[in-house]
């Protein structure tokens, strides 16, 4: 009963959601149509509830790093201090007030952009440290990353005709090709996952191991 | 030459400061070519009639709108120009604030909220929130941004699911993102999508454009400097080309130092066991 339950309620309302995605709009189907609409609302509340729940476990957490005075305190001082502004000044003010926009324009948009942008330096060493060709396999590797770069900037357009064609047949073509054969593969795993689940053979969802 | 194998990384950071900030602050001008996906995509939204609906996904954070905001702002402009009426969503966090940003530097700061153009703010769940929009528009958009009922709004009268809305475009780094609304919007609706994306997300979305899944898409701060020039209002992602460029070639040149001692270093392996075999084969002769 522990887990014949939850499956059972697991498999009825991915049954209700995968029918409301083909049945019509046939006034005896309604009722299909009106359930999958009010499971999709809850999840909707649930995942709200999620976030909540993930800003908890977060607060406690370096409330913990803090009090314990554990290395790296700082910046759970700095993490919880953060949350707690943007959480009194939404809350509070709203986050159409003028202290909100201040706060998220001047403080947390150039912060994020910051971190955003300094990865271009790490790609850049990443790039020149790991792209040690000394095999056939890594000298085509090479060479085709060298096409695509040129050729997905106006420079490569500038140097030769050549390199925005090749870049895009690489892109079009076999890249394609590969990406398509992944998200297929995906797929079928996800389908064959979720006739498991619903025979109750994959219960690890629930906890357990078998 | 092994040297070149190793580089200091301050070295290296120190270029690519030299190379990105010389040509933001003296722009070199390398002339840009329209791909012929941005081309597609600024021609299925300049299709679209006055007053039809546009549904603008604002599913990206401040801290991809370096690449992603320029792609929002120029399509943003074009459908001023073309007079739809755009109902602003998002399933990222902090897509709300991006939207208000971004209808506050167009010229959709010159129009009439909630008649031309709206903000419903963020829902979360991601793709069953996605899904939730697709079938009951006002019912998971309730309120608009700042609390207001989105069906006192006269955007909203008429609108109930994705079969009410001409377009959607989506402007988002990672998920939900254009997939999602394949998956959950185009599959039931058939509802015609424009997707911005970064640019290595392109080969992610690039089976759905070529299945007609996805009408358009625009890749990374390229696609967006593309579309600037086609509306004619070339912005920061126009004056960023240069430095891209610059950057790409950058890194070319580095790959290319440290392989130079790989590849002479296999030539003269090579030379050295053809010579070995020559010698072992005179040898066996003797």
């Amino acid at each position: 009963m522990k887990t014949t339950l939850p499956v059972a309620i697991m498999t009825v309302i991915a049954l209700i959601i995968i029918l409301d995605f083909f049945v019509a709009d046939a006034p005896s189907v309604q009722w299909i149509k009106q359930s999958g609409l009010v499971l999709r609302s809850w999840g909707i509340v649930i995942s709200a509830f999620a976030m909540g729940l993930g800003a908890v476990n977060l607060l406690r957490r370096h409330v913990v790093t803090i009090s314990r005075r554990e290395s790296g305190a700082f910046y759970s001082v700095l993490l919880v201090g953060s949350m707690l502004i943007m959480i009194v000044v939404g809350i509070g003010a709203g986050q159409d007030s003028p202290v909100y926009d201040f706060l998220f324009s001047n403080i947390l948009s150039p912060a994020s952009a910051t971190m955003y942008a300094s990865i271009a330096f790490y790609i850049v060493t990443a790039a020149y440290r790991s792209f040690s060709a000394k095999s056939l396999e890594s000298w085509v590797l090479l060479l085709t990353a060298v096409v695509v770069m040129l050729g997905k900037a106006p420079i490569g357009a500038a140097i030769s005709g050549f390199f925005p064609v090749a870049a895009d047949w690489i892109q079009n073509i076999p890249n394609t090709a590969g990406m398509r054969a992944i998200m297929m593969g995906a797929a079928l795993g996800v389908v064959s996952n979720a006739v498991k689940m619903f025979l109750g053979l994959d219960r690890t969802y629930l906890g357990l191991r078998d | 030459m092994e040297r070149l194998q190793s580089i200091p990384k301050a070295w290296i950071y120190v270029i690519l400061l030299v190379v990105l900030a010389g040509p933001l602050l003296k722009p070199i001008g390398i002339p840009i070519q329209i791909s012929d996906e941005v081309r597609t995509s600024f021609n299925a939204i300049d299709s679209l009639a006055p007053g039809s609906i546009v549904v603008f996904g604002f599913d990206y954070a401040p801290g991809s709108a370096a690449e992603m905001e320029p792609q929002a702002l120029a399509i943003l402009e074009h459908l001023a120009e073309k007079q739809v009426k755009v109902i602003g969503i998002s399933f990222q966090a902090q897509g709300p604030q991006m939207a208000e940003k971004a209808f506050a530097n167009t010229a959709w700061a010159e129009k009439e909220y909630g008649v031309d153009y709206i903000n419903l703010g963020y829902r979360a769940g991601g793709q069953a929130a996605v899904a939730a929009f697709a079938s009951d528009i006002p019912g998971t958009f309730s309120t608009d941004y700042s609390g207001k009922p989105s069906t006192s709004f006269p955007i909203m009268q008429g609108i109930k699911t994705a079969a009410d809305i001409d377009m959607i475009i989506t402007i988002a780094p990672g998920q939900p993102g254009p997939e999602d609304y394949v998956r959950q919007v185009y599959g039931t609706y058939r509802t015609r999508i424009i997707a911005g994306v970064p640019a290595v997300a392109i080969t992610q979305v690039a089976p759905y454009v070529q299945a007609g899944q996805i009408e358009g898409i625009l890749g990374g701060l390229p696609g967006a400097a593309e579309y600037e020039l086609l509306v004619e209002k070339p912005g920061t992602a126009v004056a960023a080309m240069d430095a891209q460029s610059l950057a790409h070639l950058l890194i070319i040149i580095l790959i290319i130092l440290r392989n130079i001692p790989n590849f002479f270093g296999a030539k003269q392996a090579h030379a050295q066991s053809v010579s070995n075999s020559t010698q072992k084969g005179r040898g066996g002769r003797s």
